[in-house]
C-alpha cells in the first residue's frame, strides 16, 4: 500500500508538479504583505484654494512630487498646484545615534521633531535641499513635517541609518535599534508601543 | 507522429527514467522560481512598463465604472497581462513597478512550465527537462523574465498555444492510433485550449497566429492522411468542425473580455489593432547595427538573423542546427517511404521560423534587437532539448552519450556563469563567436531598455555621498540623461531633480544608457562612474559642473 500511495504520488507530481513551481510567488507576495510594516505617516493634506476637501491618510514613506502630468502613477491626493500638507509620525530610538536627515521641498517646509524645529527652507524656488547630522537619543521622538507648495510641489524627508547615501524616511526603511510607528491620529502625540 | 509520453509501450526502466526525469524538471522549476524571487529586487524598471502600468489601470477603471470611462483605451495594445498587474497592485505591499516585476516573474514561470510541458509531450520527459534546462540558459531570454511586460508575456501565451495545438494535432487528428478520421477532443480540452488561444491574444492580437497555426496543421494533417491513404476526402474533418469553431470562440470571447477596444467594437476593433500591428509605421528608433546607426525602418532582411546567431549560445545553435538536420532527413525519409511525418515537431519548426522569415520580407519595422522576438525562444528551446534527447536515446549509454552528457553539463556551467557575471543585465548577453559582449557593444544593441538605470543611479547617489557628506545634504543635483525620464524620477530621491537634454546647461550631471550612442555624448566632460558587464560599458555618468563649454555631440551615422 505504501509503495503503490509513494507512487500515486510521484505520478501527481510528475503530472502536476509543474504548477507547484508556482506556488512560491504567491506565497512570497503572502509573506511580504505579512512582514510590510504598517504606514506609519500621518498625512493630512488640505487645498489652499478652498477648504474642503481635506484628505487624511497613513502613508508609507514620505516623498512626494506631484507633476500633474501623465507620468504619475499615484495621482495627488487633493490639486497639487495648490497643496498645505503635515505629516506626523513617531521614531523610537533604542541608544543615542547621530542621523543625517535633509529635508527636501518646492515649497516652505519645516522638520520638527518633538516640538522643536530642526529644518526649515522658506519660499524655495525651484528644489532646494536642506539638511544635518542629528543626535537622536534614546526613547519615542515626534517627527512632523509641515509643507505649503504650489505649482508642481515636492516634499521629501531623507534619512541614513547605515551610513549608505539618504533614502526616504520610509516604515520599512529603518536600522535595527529604529523604529518608526504610527502617531496617534487623534491627539497627534507618541506613545511606545 | 512523434509522441513518446503516455506511450503504453513503455517499459519499466524507461517509465521510472521518465519520473526521474519529470521530478528533475519540477525541481529545477522550483529553484529557478525561488532564485528569481531571491533577486527581484535587483532589476531595474524598462521604459515599458509605466506605460503598461498606466493602461492597466486605465483598463480597471473602465470595468470598474460599468465601461463608461473610457479615455485613452482606444488603443491596439491588448490588456490582458496589464489588467493581471492592475488587480494584484490592489493587494500588493509592494510599489507598482515591483508588482509589476513579481507579475512578470509569475507569467515568466509559466512560460516556463509551458516549455516543460511541451517538450514533454513531444520528445518525453527527458526532452522536458532539457528544454526547460536550454530555454533558462539562454541569458537574453532570462534577463527579460523580470520587467518585460510585453514580450515575454506573449512567449508564454504562445508555447501554451503551441502546446494545445500539438496536442490536438497529435491525439485528435486522422493520423493518430487507431487512424481514420478527425475525432472530436472531448469537451474540457476544446475549453481549455480556447482559454489558452485567448490568453496568448490577451498579450498581442499577434496572439491569432496561433488558430493560424491549428488551422494550418489541421489542413496539413488531412494532405498527409490523403498521401497515407488514410482517409479520403475532406469530410474527415467533419468531426472537429464544431469543436474548433468553440475553441476559437472561447479564445475571441476571452480577448475581447480582456480588452476594452475590442469590448466596444468586438470584430473593428481587433481588425484593425491586427492591420497596425503587421503594419507598423508609427515609431521610428534608430538601432545600432553592424556599427551602423539604422533607422528601424530601414534595418536589412538579415537584422533578426543577426542577432538571433549572436545571442543564442553556441551550443544552443548546433543543437538547433542538429534537430533541424535531423527533422530534414527524418521528414525526406518519411515522404519517400511513405511514412507518417512528423508532424508536430514540423509545427515547432514553423512556429520559430515563420515570424522572423515573414518580418524580413515584409521589411518590419525592428528595433531593440531580438527583444520583440522573445516569443521564439521557447520553441527553438524545445526544439533544442527534443533533439538533444533523440540523439541521446540513439546512442543510450555509449561513449558518444557520454560525451554529449558532458558537453551538457558544461554548457550549462558556461551560462550560468554568464547569467551570474552579467547579473542584474543578462539581456545584454553576446556569445563568443560574436567576441562576447565587450566586443558587440560597439556594434549592437546591448542595454536598449533603461533596467540598467537602477544599478547607475544607485551608484552614483553612493559615489556622491561617500566623496562630500556634508556637500551632498544640502545640494540638489540636477542629473540630465537620455531615455525617459522616469529613469531618473523613478529611481533617484527627490534631492536629484531631472532635466531634460534640451536644458542640460542647468544639469550638473549627465547619465545615461547605452541605446541611441549615448555613451558617446560629452566625451569631454568628467566620468564620475560607469557600469560594466563583461568588459562592455552599459551605463555612465559624467559632471558637467566645471567650465568647460557643454556642447551636444551627435553620434557619427
Amino acid at each position: 500500500v505504501t509503495e503503490s500511495l509513494g507512487a500515486s504520488l510521484l505520478k501527481a507530481l510528475s503530472r502536476y508538479g509543474g504548477w507547484v513551481s508556482l506556488l512560491p510567488i504567491p506565497l512570497w507576495l503572502l509573506w511580504r504583505m505579512a512582514i510590510e510594516p504598517t504606514a506609519a505617516w500621518h498625512a493630512h493634506y488640505v487645498p489652499n484654494a478652498a477648504a474642503e476637501p481635506t484628505v487624511t491618510r497613513f502613508e508609507s514613506a514620505l516623498s512626494h512630487y506631484w507633476t500633474g502630468t501623465k507620468d504619475m502613477i499615484e495621482p495627488a491626493p487633493v490639486d497639487p498646484a495648490n497643496v498645505t500638507a503635515s505629516f506626523n509620525a513617531c521614531m523610537s530610538v533604542a541608544e543615542t545615534v547621530e542621523v543625517p536627515l535633509m529635508l527636501v521641498t518646492s515649497g516652505t517646509a519645516r522638520l520638527i521633531v518633538d516640538d522643536q524645529t530642526w529644518l526649515e527652507v522658506k519660499d524655495a524656488e525651484g528644489r532646494v535641499t536642506r539638511g544635518k547630522n542629528a543626535a537622536l537619543t534614546p526613547g519615542v521622538h515626534h517627527l512632523r513635517v509641515e509643507f505649503t507648495g504650489r505649482s508642481r510641489p515636492a516634499i521629501a524627508l531623507l534619512a541614513s541609518f547605515d551610513g549608505t547615501p539618504p533614502r526616504p524616511v520610509g516604515s520599512g526603511k529603518l536600522a535595527t535599534g529604529i523604529r518608526l510607528f504610527r502617531v496617534d491620529p487623534k491627539s497627534m502625540t507618541c506613545a511606545m508601543r | 507522429m512523434e509522441v513518446t509520453s503516455g506511450s503504453n509501450a513503455m517499459t519499466a526502466g524507461r517509465r521510472s527514467s521518465a519520473l526521474s526525469f519529470d521530478h528533475a524538471s519540477v525541481a529545477l522549476l522550483v529553484c529557478t522560481a525561488c532564485a528569481m524571487l531571491a533577486t527581484l529586487g535587483d532589476y531595474g524598471f524598462t521604459y515599458d512598463e509605466p506605460p503598461h502600468i498606466r493602461y492597466g489601470e486605465r483598463i480597471l477603471r473602465f470595468y470598474a465604472s460599468g465601461f463608461t470611462e473610457r479615455g485613452s483605451i482606444n488603443t491596439s495594445y491588448v490588456g490582458g497581462f496589464d489588467l493581471l498587474a492592475a488587480l494584484v497592485r490592489r493587494i500588493s505591499p509592494l510599489n507598482a513597478l515591483e508588482t509589476n516585476h513579481l507579475i512578470c516573474v509569475f507569467v515568466a514561470q509559466c512560460g516556463l512550465i509551458g516549455t516543460w510541458k511541451l517538450g514533454s509531450f513531444l520528445g518525453g520527459a527527458r526532452a522536458g527537462f532539457f528544454s526547460v534546462l536550454f530555454l533558462l540558459s539562454i541569458p537574453v531570454y532570462y534577463g527579460h523574465q523580470f520587467n518585460n511586460p510585453k514580450d515575454v508575456p506573449f512567449a508564454a501565451g504562445y508555447v501554451w498555444g503551441l502546446y494545445y495545438v500539438a496536442q490536438w494535432i497529435a491525439l485528435y487528428g486522422p493520423v493518430a492510433a487507431p487512424p481514420g478520421n478527425f475525432r472530436a477532443p472531448p469537451w474540457s480540452f476544446i475549453i481549455r485550449c480556447g482559454l489558452v488561444l485567448g490568453l496568448g491574444m490577451s498579450v498581442r492580437i499577434g496572439g491569432a497566429l496561433l488558430i493560424a497555426y491549428l488551422a494550418l496543421f489541421i489542413c496539413v494533417a488531412l494532405v498527409e492522411c490523403k498521401r497515407l491513404n488514410i482517409v479520403h476526402g475532406w469530410t474527415a474533418i467533419r468531426p472537429i468542425a464544431l469543436p474548433l469553431a468553440v475553441a476559437v470562440g472561447v479564445s475571441w470571447l476571452l480577448m475581447v473580455l480582456l480588452w476594452p477596444k475590442a469590448m466596444l467594437s468586438p470584430f473593428k476593433g481587433p481588425a484593425k489593432a491586427a492591420e497596425v500591428v503587421t503594419h507598423f509605421q508609427s515609431f521610428d528608433s534608430p538601432t545600432l547595427f553592424e556599427g551602423r546607426m539604422l533607422s528601424s525602418h530601414k534595418v536589412p532582411w538579415y537584422y533578426l538573423p543577426t542577432y538571433f546567431i549572436r545571442q543564442l549560445p553556441e551550443f544552443a545553435i548546433i543543437c538547433l542546427l542538429g534537430t533541424l538536420g535531423w527533422l530534414g532527413v527524418r521528414s525526406y525519409r518519411a515522404i519517400t517511404r511513405r511514412q507518417q511525418l512528423p508532424l508536430t515537431l514540423l509545427l515547432l519548426v514553423v512556429a520559430a521560423f515563420l515570424p522572423p522569415t515573414y518580418a524580413a520580407l515584409r521589411h518590419s519595422v525592428l528595433y531593440d534587437g531580438l527583444r520583440h522576438f522573445l516569443f521564439l525562444m521557447p520553441p527553438i528551446a524545445i526544439l533544442c532539448g527534443v533533439g538533444f534527447s533523440a540523439v541521446l536515446r540513439r546512442y543510450k549509454s555509449g561513449p558518444i552519450a557520454h560525451a554529449l552528457v558532458a558537453c551538457l553539463a558544461l554548457f550549462v556551467i558556461d551560462q550560468t556563469y554568464a547569467l551570474v557575471r552579467l547579473h542584474p543585465h543578462q539581456h545584454v548577453f553576446f556569445n563568443r563567436t560574436s567576441g562576447g559582449t565587450k566586443q558587440a557593444a560597439k556594434r549592437f544593441e546591448t542595454e536598449y531598455y533603461g533596467s540598467v538605470y537602477r544599478e547607475l543611479t544607485t551608484d552614483l547617489q553612493a559615489h556622491l555621498w561617500t566623496k562630500d557628506k556634508d556637500r551632498y545634504l544640502n545640494t540638489t543635483h540636477t542629473v540630465t540623461g537620455c531615455g525617459s525620464k522616469l529613469f531618473f524620477t523613478e529611481n533617484l530621491p527627490l534631492n536629484f531633480q531631472y532635466t531634460s537634454m534640451r536644458d542640460i546647461k542647468h544639469a550638473d550631471i549627465f547619465a545615461t544608457y547605452a541605446r541611441d550612442r549615448c555613451l558617446e555624448r560629452l566625451k569631454d566632460r568628467p566620468e564620475l562612474l560607469r557600469v560594466e558587464r563583461d568588459g562592455a560599458t552599459l551605463a555612465i555618468a559624467r559632471s558637467l559642473t566645471n567650465d568647460v563649454v557643454r556642447t551636444k555631440q551627435r553620434p557619427t551615422k
